[in-house]
């Protein structure tokens, strides 16, 4: 495994993160579906978020079964899950910033008794999240690495 | 042709593009090689008091010829003649990049190696020792990292050190007695000594290359050096079997001995692209990811950029009212407030969310996704009879239609070609997003990028089934499999993207400040005058009056045609200007409706002329009828009239069908 990131390591990240993306995934696509379940956030209603959130679930599962495999790639699935969730975060973060000009600067009608945490999407919170499991991985192109055979 | 000759050369991707800048910087043009549509940068600099002409070579791994842009390479430094070939290795990919390394050694050209990219060698767990590498080459080599500047200057001074040298010719010890017999009577023929290099001529003839067959061919020696070929060929042939692997074999030998003294260490490590890829192009990951990506561009497209259009929609609504208070000629007035101001602000209004789509595709381009979203779709295309290259223009498509359609001239078969160009079309392009915006804004407010992706991937969905049908009805056959090379993925370069932004949004402007502008007048025009002459501004807004106008007549011819659809005259109208191009729809929507101060959307919301399901139907038509005017002309360009005219029917057939099934399953559902 990777000389810097403990296999133990990966596979709790890979858990935490996958099962928590899966769980919010579930819940963006019942939304969708007019089954609205909160968990700390509102559903957006989009089924595309779903599918995204499902979609970053899997890597970071397909990470923890490389992981337990004892394969050294698991941490590719790690890293690229993280920058997908913080992506996926920041993106949240551009759309907060956008309506943020709508309510504060252009007063416009739409925006009316709008508040940032009106923005706080499940997607932003798992990425904010994904930063943990970012921090642990980002240097790891520049160790060297024991793939199994 | 002034000052010193050199050329750069080099693998694809490896930097050239970058080097070729930073040596040049604003002193460069761009054409095309004489008889090809193969781009050529030319470039010059000063340094050391000496003024250099610099060419950049297209992107090659070898010099035999076998494609244009090998063949365009190796002509000019044969031809040419260059002073000095900068010849740039990728420092990560050494043994790939030195087999074109030892190719320009044979030719006798003078090289100088710029060992590009050795940060990402480094990554890799490659070191490499530059000293060591020019000890065994025998020519100078730079270490260089030219996406941070690092070695620029260096490589400057090594191009005035090594102007004039002769490098020493690469040996081959299991040809050299053949290749010697050769270049013995090659000698005899004075002319040819003096044009081409005796070695390379003999070696290329021992492979049997056609071109070097074509030179030898006017020697007065032909007969000699060919009778002598013969019985060398046939000594070689016993030996090695086929020659020409056999000198590949014997190239790789000796680039496997000049790696192994110039790696002083190797590790295996994971680079950042090997990690990215191992998700990004993963047989199963690799396609939701893909489409995860295009729903967060249009997020980003759509909401970030909301606020900007805001503002153009709170400034066109300004100009109107005070060019209304203003001008008291009617007909003028209205001509400016109804038509140009309102016309043209309800597509500029577009103008951000068509800069932020283009400002994401741009990034996602420069930090090289792009291809390996080409790569993960290449499995699905083939499955429905595409060909793997036409992965990029389908993807350029989502841009605009007219330089993908023109980007097929990669695809060396015709039905490949053909299939490509006609299903191109049915990939939206960013002329159609303004009509997605306003009925997404006004019939799906909260999912509007859920509505706006289903368009997007419902024309990838479409074109992928067409193409399998035209290929099973049509262009029946296989089409053939195609290898590509992932470029690493690189940070964002800020100002080639914001470059590339501009200069794609500059074409929507200069469209919107001619076609649009023309086609939003003609409307105007058209909806203020009749059969019974002008008919007033209040046309625009009385019901009555406007259903006198032309504009009535040809919505009202129309109307039957679309009614099963739900959709009024009015939507004929916009769908029939759509025909010049796909804006022209909400500009023809904004003067029908007659929408000054008011938000288009919303105007046309509240007017009940259209339900979620019919609005959603008209998108899907708006996505698959007639392409644009210039589409038309690009596939009559590419394909001829006959295609351009079935490409015409058969979208105009298709819209038709699934706007109905839209309408049908959707009326059944509500």
């Amino acid at each position: 495994m990777k000389g810097g990131v403990s296999p133990k390591t990966l596979k709790i990240t890979g858990a935490v993160l996958g099962f928590l993306y899966l769980i919010y995934g579930i819940v963006e696509t019942l939304s969708w579906f007019g089954r609205d379940v909160s968990l700390g956030v509102s559903p957006t209603g989009d089924i595309f978020v779903g599918f995204a959130l499902l979609t970053i679930s899997a890597v970071y599962l397909t990470g923890l079964k490389r992981a337990a495999e004892k394969d050294g790639r698991a941490v590719a699935y790690i890293y690229t899950g993280a920058i997908l969730g913080m992506a996926l975060g920041a993106l949240a973060l551009l759309v907060m910033g956008a309506d943020a000009i709508e309510a504060y600067l252009l007063h416009s009608e739409d925006f009316i008794g709008w508040s940032p945490l009106d923005d706080v999407t499940s997607y932003l919170v798992l990425g904010v999240l994904s930063l943990a499991a970012y921090l642990p991985v980002k240097d790891v192109s520049k160790e060297p690495l024991k793939v199994k055979a | 042709m002034e000052g010193t000759l050199i050329t750069l050369i080099g693998n694809p991707n490896v930097g050239k593009t970058t080097i070729f800048n930073a040596l040049t910087g604003l002193k460069q043009h761009v054409g095309n090689w004489p008889g090809v549509t193969v781009e050529k940068k030319e470039g010059e600099f000063e340094h050391g008091g000496k003024r250099f002409h610099v060419v950049d070579l297209p992107g090659v791994y070898a010099l035999t010829a076998y494609s244009i842009d090998e063949k365009i390479a190796r002509d000019f430094i044969v031809r040419e003649k260059p002073d000095l070939v900068v010849d740039i290795v990728d420092a990560s990919n050494l043994q790939r990049n030195l087999y074109l390394t030892l190719q320009l050694l044979e030719i006798g050209a003078n090289v100088l190696v710029a060992l590009n990219k050795i940060d990402l060698a480094e990554e890799k767990g490659i070191k490499i020792d530059p000293r060591e590498l020019e000890r065994v080459l025998g020519v100078s080599v730079i270490p260089m990292v030219a996406s941070r500047g690092e070695g620029i200057k260096e490589l400057k001074d090594a191009i005035l050190k090594n102007l004039g040298r002769k490098p020493e010719p690469v040996k081959y010890p299991n040809f050299e007695p053949y290749i010697e017999r050769l270049i013995r009577i090659i000698g005899l023929d004075g002319r040819l000594v003096k044009e081409y290099n005796p070695r390379w001529l003999a070696i290329k003839l021992l492979e049997g290359d056609e071109d070097a067959k074509g030179i030898v061919g006017g020697s007065p020696l032909r007969d000699e050096i060919m009778r002598e070929l013969i019985k060398v060929k046939k000594e070689l042939q016993k030996k090695h079997g086929d020659i020409e692997l056999a000198l590949a074999d014997e190239r790789y030998g000796i680039i496997s001995k000049i790696a192994e003294s110039a790696i002083v260490e190797r590790e295996e490590r994971m680079t950042f692209s090997e990690m990215l890829d191992e998700v990004l192009t993963h047989k199963y990951l690799g396609i939701p990811i893909f489409i995860g990506v295009m729903w967060a561009v249009f997020k980003f497209t759509f909401d970030v950029s909301a606020p900007f259009s805001d503002i153009i929609d709170w400034f066109f609504s300004w100009l109107g009212d005070s060019v209304g208070t203003h001008i008291s000629n009617d007909a003028l007035s209205s001509l400016l407030r109804d038509g140009i101001i309102a016309g043209l602000g309800s597509v500029l209004v577009f103008l951000p969310p068509i800069a932020f789509l283009f400002l994401a595709f741009s990034w996602l381009e420069d930090s090289g996704y792009m291809a390996r979203a080409a790569f993960v779709m290449d499995r699905v295309m083939h499955r429905f009879g595409l060909h793997g290259k036409s992965v990029i223009p389908m993807i350029m498509g989502f841009g605009c239609n007219v330089p993908a359609i023109m980007a097929t001239r990669t695809l060396e078969d015709e039905k490949d070609r053909l299939l490509t160009i006609l299903v191109n079309p049915l990939m939206s392009c960013s002329a159609r997003l303004p009509v997605y915006m306003l009925f997404a804004g006004a019939f799906f407010a909260g999912r509007e990028g859920t509505a706006i992706t289903s368009m997007y991937l419902l024309g990838i969905g479409l074109a992928l089934v067409i193409a399998w049908l035209f290929r099973k009805v049509i262009f029946k056959g296989e089409p053939s499999y195609f290898i590509m090379e992932l470029p690493p993925y690189n940070r964002p370069n800020w100002r080639a993207i914001i470059g590339a932004t501009w200069s794609r949004t500059e074409k929507f402007l200069r469209k919107a400040g001619t076609i649009i502008f023309a086609g939003v007048v003609v409307v105007w025009l058209l909806s203020v005058t009749g059969p019974g002459g002008y008919l007033g501004s209040e046309a625009l807004e009385n019901g009555a009056l406007l259903s006198k106008s032309w504009v009535a007549v040809i919505g009202h011819a129309l109307q039957p045609l679309f009614s099963p659809m739900g959709w009024d005259w009015r939507a004929g109208v916009a769908l029939f200007f759509g025909f010049i191009a796909k804006e022209v729809v909400v500009g023809t929507l904004g003067v029908l409706y007659g929408v000054g101060e008011e938000n288009l959307p919303h105007v046309i919301a509240a007017s009940g002329t259209f339900t979620p399901v019919t609005a959603y139907a008209f998108m899907a038509f708006v996505l698959i009828y007639v392409p644009c005017v210039a589409t038309i002309g690009a596939i009559k360009g590419e394909a001829g009239w006959k295609w351009a005219l079935f490409a015409v029917v058969y979208e105009l057939i298709l819209a038709y069908i699934v706007a109905l099934v839209i309408v049908g399953i959707g009326g059944a559902l509500a």
